[in-house]
């Protein structure tokens, strides 16, 4: 073998040997490769000196054409050809050497060029056949797509516009600049990436330009954005995810090439140049106000049962569903054991919803006549749940801004505009009251405009209906009717003098019945308590009674003497001691409707706070849910952010983890569990003790302006295993590109044609 | 030491350099082309199809002798080298992957056998011209049928006249047994196509061994045959060289247009679905 290649290449020998050739005139014919056709019988060396013609006849005839001189026919057969024959022209001057007639062939030339056009015909045939057939998709599919997409009933057409074009139109777009922009549209019907999934990032340009301000202190967005995305700053699907690569392939996958085409600030990799992280993982402050540092060093090392005290950061925390974020378990199983009690606190009285509000006796006294009837010991203040009702009225809020800053107990003398107001206030309030008492939760859905569900506290007919007792305002009803129709109080409902009202004391009738705080009695009956002036010493016993919510006890004031003693019927508790589980009761004491939180996310008070919250848009219902939240603990715990024109929001829940939200990082907790050192969870996250964390609670709505409880996490300590040689470091191992949250797109069971997104989520 | 180079060496030095940097260059074009994002199959395989459409000119130059563009020798050295960058080129358009559709294993296939196909042609137009140069007598290629035609006919006459004047068969029977058949066609065609003499010698030194059995007289007719056996084998040696230069062009050039039709109608798809 050897040899043989040596050979091969071997151009030094040369030998001598029998030469075949001639080359003089008289034996070497000229040849013509070029020609197409070649004489037939040139294999016997007796091919005529014609050859065939350029279509391939052939042209033998003689071997010459005899020329005649004299009177004879001379031979004129070539010295190529042999020279004058022996034997001569016949007589008639033709050549006796007739050539027998070949098939002429084709020359190398001819034959490659025949080759090339039945080639051409072929590849041009197998094209057009292919076009044209039905599995023309199948025959030009550059090849297989990932399982997902290839699954049954997908066809080229789901996601290539063009795909259901007929084969000159597929051609034809070619040349059009549309195709991959509404290719990228396809993709969405299946994938819900948000309002404007192909801008960058699938945000709105001033989002992200808000965020590069952020992040680099300059809004300009990258220009090279430019240089991938169309006019409109659309980037198509396809410019990071390549179909076609197999059933196997990662569409996923982005080279951090990619990511750097935007972001310019290059590096060598996460070790070698990443930007430190700020504050990550702390983004905003903790939901709930709930200080590591103060818990961990002074609080559970106090507590007196030392068994209740956390054991380890997952006595209060685990993973989520997907192993990926860390939440705090719930109140009972966290905050219950210490702090249960603090909410809801025994003997504490009940948070008051509606009142009947105190007024300056002096006023009340001048505008007994045009007032009607209003308890003159009443001292309580307009409830701020009252302030939210009274917002639906436009009177009331006039007077309520005239009024604003003024005590109600106290009007001065000076201004007689104020007892305008004041009258003003007093009737909106019994209006209001009234139409609780005759429409229930109506009035609540009209007055505050939405859902009365969970306002209303499941709050009984009864409870409301106290307001018309004899000791309130008996004649509520009719006086407010009166108001309404124009009309002067009824003589029923003449107003006493104030000062006979202060001294009203219950009827001599069913004393016990008029003053209990029975919400089951009937308060019909004390509706109709009529308005007769009492004995002064009467004052002392409803104002006793009142203080009490309790007048039974002074009720029997006579002994019975004449009838045997009966045992004394134990004596029920009222108020706020009936209600120690929580609910709703009636207090004679300031003339108010109570309710007593049942615990721990009372959905009463809940619902309040949100809708308190949700009005917040001013300064003014700021300070108006300020007082509202004061009514309650939970603000104490529960942060209270600004929703930039949209009031504010309680964060009811700690971090809570959506499987559909994407932000710009992510992290897996659950893979790095068997990684940490014996220092647990502080390996990475460290409690930083120097940390002002409560500051950023108080006064402040903007969650993003928070101190943590704990040091930011160490880059480096990434590091140590996210490089090159390790656990890799590539961009997208820890970034997310598509940002916002995202509902599956689902089909509707109704309406099969279209695919439906459960909604557009907001990034 | 560049005055120790041959023409021919600096030539291929010099052609060498500048595929490199065509290389290059199409590297770097490539590289800001894509901008860390940007497919650049779109550009590859334009850069591609300009090229093949460029080496199909050659062919179109060769049938215009007429026109003074440049010595042939120089598009053939321009044709070997754009080449050379178009299979470069093709290796970074298919990413070193093999393909998964159907048209494309057909379009990988036709341009690994036209690339194949100017390889091989490349390797022959080195070493089968020199080999027919210096090995015995050059030859018209389409004259070598009549000539083996010829020389069978001449063989025939010398076995005559040796059974005439000799009386003797010896060579007459062995021509019948073996000569006859080996100058009647192409013989040894695979030997031939990797230089090999073994089958003239082995037939040469049989020829030889018969001389114990001549007489002296008939042994001048043996050395005649002896010589119209090795121009024979010459004989075939040009037409089987001689032939391969020729008909490699039968793959390579049909090929070369089906490859420009199928990369055409790959390049329209390509835009038409991007």
């Amino acid at each position: 073998m050897g040899l043989w290649l040596w050979r091969l290449i071997d151009t030094s020998a040369q030998t001598d040997m029998k030469r075949l050739q001639r080359f003089d005139f008289k034996f070497s014919r000229y040849q013509r490769p070029n020609q197409d056709w070649e004489c037939g019988s040139a294999d016997a060396c007796a091919h005529c000196p014609l050859g065939p013609d350029s279509k391939g006849q052939c042209r033998a005839t003689t071997e010459c054409k005899p020329r005649k001189e004299g009177d004879r026919w001379n031979c004129t057969r070539s010295d190529s050809q042999g020279g004058k024959c022996a034997e001569g022209p016949l007589p008639d001057g033709t050549c006796c050497k007739a050539i027998p007639p070949c098939t002429p062939r084709r020359s190398v030339r001819s034959q490659r060029k025949l080759a090339v056009v039945l080639v051409v015909a072929l590849t041009l045939g197998a094209i057009l056949i292919a076009l044209g057939l039905p599995s023309r998709n199948q025959t030009f599919n550059p090849g297989p797509v990932i399982a997902q997409h290839a699954a049954d009933g997908i066809s080229c057409d789901r996601c290539h516009t063009t795909a259901q074009l007929t084969s000159s139109a597929w051609l034809a777009s070619a040349f059009t600049t549309s195709s991959t922009h509404a290719s990228s549209e396809r993709c969405m019907a299946c994938h819900n990436l948000g309002a404007q999934p192909m801008q960058p990032h699938g945000l709105k340009a001033e989002e992200l330009s808000l965020i590069t301000q952020k992040i680099t202190g300059s809004g300009s967005v990258n220009t090279a954005v430019g240089a991938i995305a169309d006019h409109q700053g659309n980037v198509s699907c396809a410019t990071c995810h390549k179909e076609h690569h197999g059933r196997d392939f990662d569409l996923k996958k982005v080279a951090d090439s990619s990511c750097q085409v935007c972001h310019s600030v290059q590096f060598e990799g996460f070790p070698n140049g990443h930007p430190d992280f700020k504050s990550y993982p702390y983004d905003r402050r903790t939901r709930i106000m709930f200080d590591h540092n103060a818990h961990i060093s002074n609080y559970f090392p106090a507590a007196k049962d030392q068994k209740t005290v956390p054991q380890g950061c997952n006595s209060c925390h685990v993973t989520d569903s997907a192993n990926r974020l860390m939440l705090a378990r719930n109140f009972e199983q966290s905050c219950a054991q210490c702090h249960s009690d603090t909410i809801v606190r025994p003997g504490a009285a009940g948070i008051a919803i509606l009142s009947v509000p105190g007024l300056d006796p002096a006023f009340l006294k001048a505008r007994a006549a045009t007032l009607g009837q209003w308890p003159a010991d009443a001292d309580g203040p307009l409830t701020p749940f009252m302030r939210y009702f009274l917002m639906s009225d436009a009177k009331a809020q006039a007077a309520l801004e005239t009024l604003k800053g003024v005590d109600l107990m106290s009007l001065p003398r000076s201004r007689p505009e104020l007892d305008a107001a004041a009258e003003t206030l007093a009737w909106a309030t019994k209006e209001l009251i009234a139409d609780l008492v005759i429409s229930g939760h109506d009035t609540i859905k009209k007055r505050l405009g939405v859902s009365a569900t969970g306002l209303a506290g499941s709050i009984s007919p009864e409870i409301i209906q106290a307001f018309t007792r004899a000791e309130w305002i008996p004649d509520l009803l009719v006086e407010v009717a009166a108001h309404r129709a124009g009309q002067a109080l009824p003589s029923k409902a003449t107003p006493k003098p104030v000062a006979t009202v202060v001294v009203a004391a219950p009827a001599p009738v069913k004393p016990a019945a008029k003053a209990t705080d029975d919400i089951l009695g009937g308060d019909d009956i004390l509706a109709d308590a009529p308005a007769v002036p009492v004995k002064p010493v009467a004052k002392t016993v409803a104002k006793a009674a009142a203080l009490d919510d309790d007048i039974i006890d002074d009720a029997p004031s006579t002994p019975v003497v004449s009838k045997p003693v009966a045992p004394a019927a134990p004596k029920p508790i009222l108020g706020e001691k009936w209600t120690s589980g929580g609910g709703w009761y009636a207090s004679n004491s300031d003339y108010s409707v109570r309710y007593r939180i049942t615990g721990h996310a009372d959905p009463f008070v809940k619902a309040w706070l949100e809708y308190a919250a949700a009005q917040a848009t001013t300064p003014d219902a700021l300070n108006q849910f300020k007082t509202l939240a004061e009514t309650n603990s939970c603000t104490k715990c529960h942060s209270i952010d600004q929703k930039p024109g949209a009031g504010l929001v309680v964060n009811w829940h700690s971090a809570t983890t959506n499987t559909q939200t994407h932000k710009f990082t992510k992290f897996d907790h659950g893979t790095h569990f068997s990684l940490l050192s014996e220092k647990g969870c502080q390996s990475c996250h460290q409690i930083d003790p120097a940390a002002q964390y409560k500051a950023a609670f108080k006064d402040n709505l903007n969650p993003a302006v928070f101190t943590s409880n704990f040091q930011k996490v160490n880059l480096m300590n990434c590091a140590s295993c996210h490089n090159p040689q390790g656990a890799g470091n590539s961009c997208t191992l820890c970034h997310n590109y598509h940002i916002g949250t995202f509902t599956p797109t689902v089909k509707s069971a109704f309406n099969n044609d279209k695919p439906v997104s459960a909604s557009v989520p907001k990034p | 030491m560049a005055s120790t180079l041959t023409f021919f060496s600096k030539r291929r030095l010099i052609n060498f350099g500048l595929l490199l940097s065509a290389v290059a260059a199409f590297w770097v074009l490539q590289e800001i082309y894509a901008n860390g994002i940007h497919a650049t199959a779109i550009l590859s395989g334009a850069t591609l199809f300009g090229t093949c459409l460029v080496l199909a000119l050659f062919n179109a130059r060769k049938k215009l002798p007429f026109i003074p563009l440049l010595k042939a020798s120089t598009w053939t050295q321009f044709h070997i080298y754009a080449g050379w960058f178009a299979v470069v080129v093709f290796f970074f358009h298919t990413g070193l992957r093999l393909p998964d559709g159907r048209f494309e294993i057909a379009l990988y296939i036709v341009f690994l056998a036209v690339a194949l196909s100017g390889v091989l042609g490349l390797i022959i137009s080195r070493i089968y011209p020199s080999r027919l140069r210096l090995y015995g007598e050059n030859l018209i290629y389409e004259r070598i049928p009549g000539l083996r035609q010829q020389l069978q006919t001449d063989v025939e006459k010398i076995i005559w006249k040796s059974v005439n004047e000799t009386k003797s068969f010896t060579l007459a029977r062995m021509y019948e047994s073996k000569l006859k058949d080996y100058f009647s066609t192409k013989k040894n065609t695979l030997l031939h196509l990797v230089g090999s003499e073994e089958a003239v010698n082995d037939l040469t030194e049989e020829l030889n061994q018969l001389q114990r059995y001549m007489v002296a007289s008939e042994r001048v007719f043996l050395a005649e045959i002896i010589e119209c056996v090795k121009a024979k084998d010459n004989l075939d040696m040009q037409a089987t060289c001689q032939g391969v230069l020729k008909y490699w062009l039968f793959i390579h050039i049909p090929l070369t247009f089906s490859l420009l039709l199928m990369g055409l109608l790959h390049g329209l798809m390509a835009l038409a679905f991007n």
